[in-house]
């Protein structure tokens, strides 16, 4: 479920943060057991050590960092108690400052989130060379239709039920997967879901081929995560200008900017589940360095980020080579008709006002990328 | 029956900035709820009576001022008399809990949380807060 990955992206990110204020914590819970080895820590500075430990097992744990919770718990407890022996606290100091320690190597062992989306993205193709499709009917002259669609050029691979897709799917990487909801065996809907609960196949574009026209119905397959559908019967005109207009947003890299990450996930996952593929960039430094290596098709840029804020960006990203001519979408926190001039004058080409409504952001993006309003 | 008004705005007040951004995109992720952070009791105390939140989610154990007083400080601003205040501690002992109670809290949350529960927690305690009268 959306939610959930966008917490555990969020919260990768937040432990990052945390753990770089570890290090000041530490520092200061260094200096103290110093003063207390050598017999000079204060009543003072045994109620900052208190509450050093206290802060660190309410935060630590909320962290998900239980050893930090479980040995800030200890030495809080210890010098609750009235003994001020140091034998007892200095290994209880020495243990969370280890716990702290270990900490900072598992997250600095953790895949950075804003490096993952990166290796994935490929130079956006405008030819359509290289495309895979995965039509999966157990109606063969469907299947063959598909494959006529298209030139030799795309590849289709068939499949004839759920069963023999999942076969395939191990190892096949599609650019979008034709789906028909009704076969025997295992139905669409549960395929579906498989392939959204795979981490690897999870942003492939599904199209549902369904002969069911209820509106709430079709709600339902979208809630479950397809991008689009097509109504049996159909005209294969149709089927074929809903590929290609997904297969186009396969090949189109959106770069989202923001610090907020709250923000770049919720917008991460609509320009998903439309079928285009997304990098996301939680600072200003970070976006510039990769849209050196990255070629997006359109930025969304918010205008106030500490550091480099969304100007500064945009100049940046405009001085870089052929960046004159790539879209970008601001979005800016207050409707300041100066801050609106300004960034047209930098050169960006849209803005959106926050709060925003997600499908205001996206239809503006569709129209800067030149791609028709989408309908799901 | 009384009806549950809708909950929207949340501020938070926690000396702990790594606290607030976990509280923070925690509640963010919620979707529905807005999100305001201080560090500083006292800038809460100066901006709180103007912006009149729905919630308050306040930290026990902090410097300037513990959770008591800076409850005390709120319910004497005329705005903030009626405003629902949750606090969070890592001390959740019955008798303490009972005493924030008559205090006059909403609710108490431990600490360390799940920031996955959170907003859920938070919901539960604003319904119930409600519910009450």
């Amino acid at each position: 479920m959306a939610a959930t990955e966008a917490q555990s992206t969020a919260l990768a990110v937040l432990r990052r943060n945390f753990v770089k204020h570890l290090q000041e914590r530490s520092a200061v819970i260094q200096e103290i057991r110093h003063l207390c080895e050598v017999g000079q820590a204060s009543a003072e500075h045994y109620k900052n050590l208190k509450r050093e430990a206290h802060k660190l097992a309410g935060s630590g744990g909320s962290y998900g960092f239980s050893e930090i919770r479980e040995r800030a718990q200890s030495l809080e407890g210890s010098l609750d108690a009235t003994s001020t022996n140091t034998s007892v606290y200095l290994p209880l100091i020495d243990a969370l400052l280890e716990a702290c320690a270990t900490a900072e190597a598992v997250t600095g062992a953790e895949q950075p989130v804003e490096q993952a989306p990166a290796p994935a993205v490929p130079e956006p193709q405008r030819a359509a060379t290289g495309t895979t499709i995965l039509v999966v009917d157990d109606d063969e002259s469907i299947r063959s239709l598909v494959g006529s669609l298209f030139s030799e050029q795309v590849r289709v691979v068939e499949a004839p039920d759920a069963d023999r897709a999942q076969v395939l799917l191990v190892e096949l990487r599609p650019d979008v997967i034709i789906l028909d909801e009704d076969m025997p065996g295992l139905k669409g809907r549960d395929l579906l879901a498989r392939i959204k609960s795979n981490t690897t196949l999870a942003e492939v574009p599904v199209i549902m081929l369904t002969s069911n026209q209820r509106a709430a119905d079709i709600a339902v397959f979208i809630a479950e995560g397809i991008t689009t559908y097509c109504p049996k019967p159909f005209a294969p005109q149709t089927l074929k200008e809903r590929i290609e207009s997904i297969l186009i947003r396969r090949r189109t890299t959106v770069m989202i900017i923001d610090d907020d990450i709250a923000v770049g996930e919720l917008l991460r996952h609509k320009f998903q589940a439309l079928g285009f593929r997304v990098v996301l960039a939680s600072n200003g430094q970070q976006a510039v360095t990769m849209a050196k290596n990255c070629k997006a098709d359109l930025y969304v840029l918010d205008r106030m980020m500490p550091g480099l804020d969304g100007f500064a960006v945009l100049k940046a990203l405009r001085a870089q080579p052929g960046g004159a001519d790539i879209p970008v979408l601001m979005l800016t926190a207050k409707r300041r008709p100066e801050d609106i001039v300004q960034g047209l004058e930098l050169g960006a080409n849209d803005y959106v006002v926050k709060p925003f409504a997600p499908d205001e952001v996206l239809a503006r993006s569709m129209r800067l990328l030149r791609l028709p309003a989408f309908t799901p | 029956m009384s009806t549950v008004p809708i909950l929207k705005t949340i501020s938070c007040i926690d000396d702990d900035e790594d606290i607030l951004a976990i509280v923070d995109m925690a509640l963010q992720l919620d979707g529905d709820l807005e999100v305001s952070t201080y560090q500083s009791a006292l800038e809460a105390l100066e901006t709180l009576p103007r912006t009149v939140p729905d919630l308050i989610l306040l930290d026990v154990m902090m410097p300037e001022m513990d959770g008591q007083q800076v409850l005390e400080s709120l319910r004497q601003r005329p705005t903030l008399v009626a405003t629902p205040v949750i606090f969070m501690t890592a001390r959740v002992q019955a008798q303490e809990v009972e005493r924030y109670h008559a205090l006059g809290v909403a609710g108490v949350i431990s600490k360390p949380f799940d920031p996955i529960t959170l907003s859920g927690d938070i919901r539960r305690i604003w319904s119930e807060a409600y519910g009450r009268h």
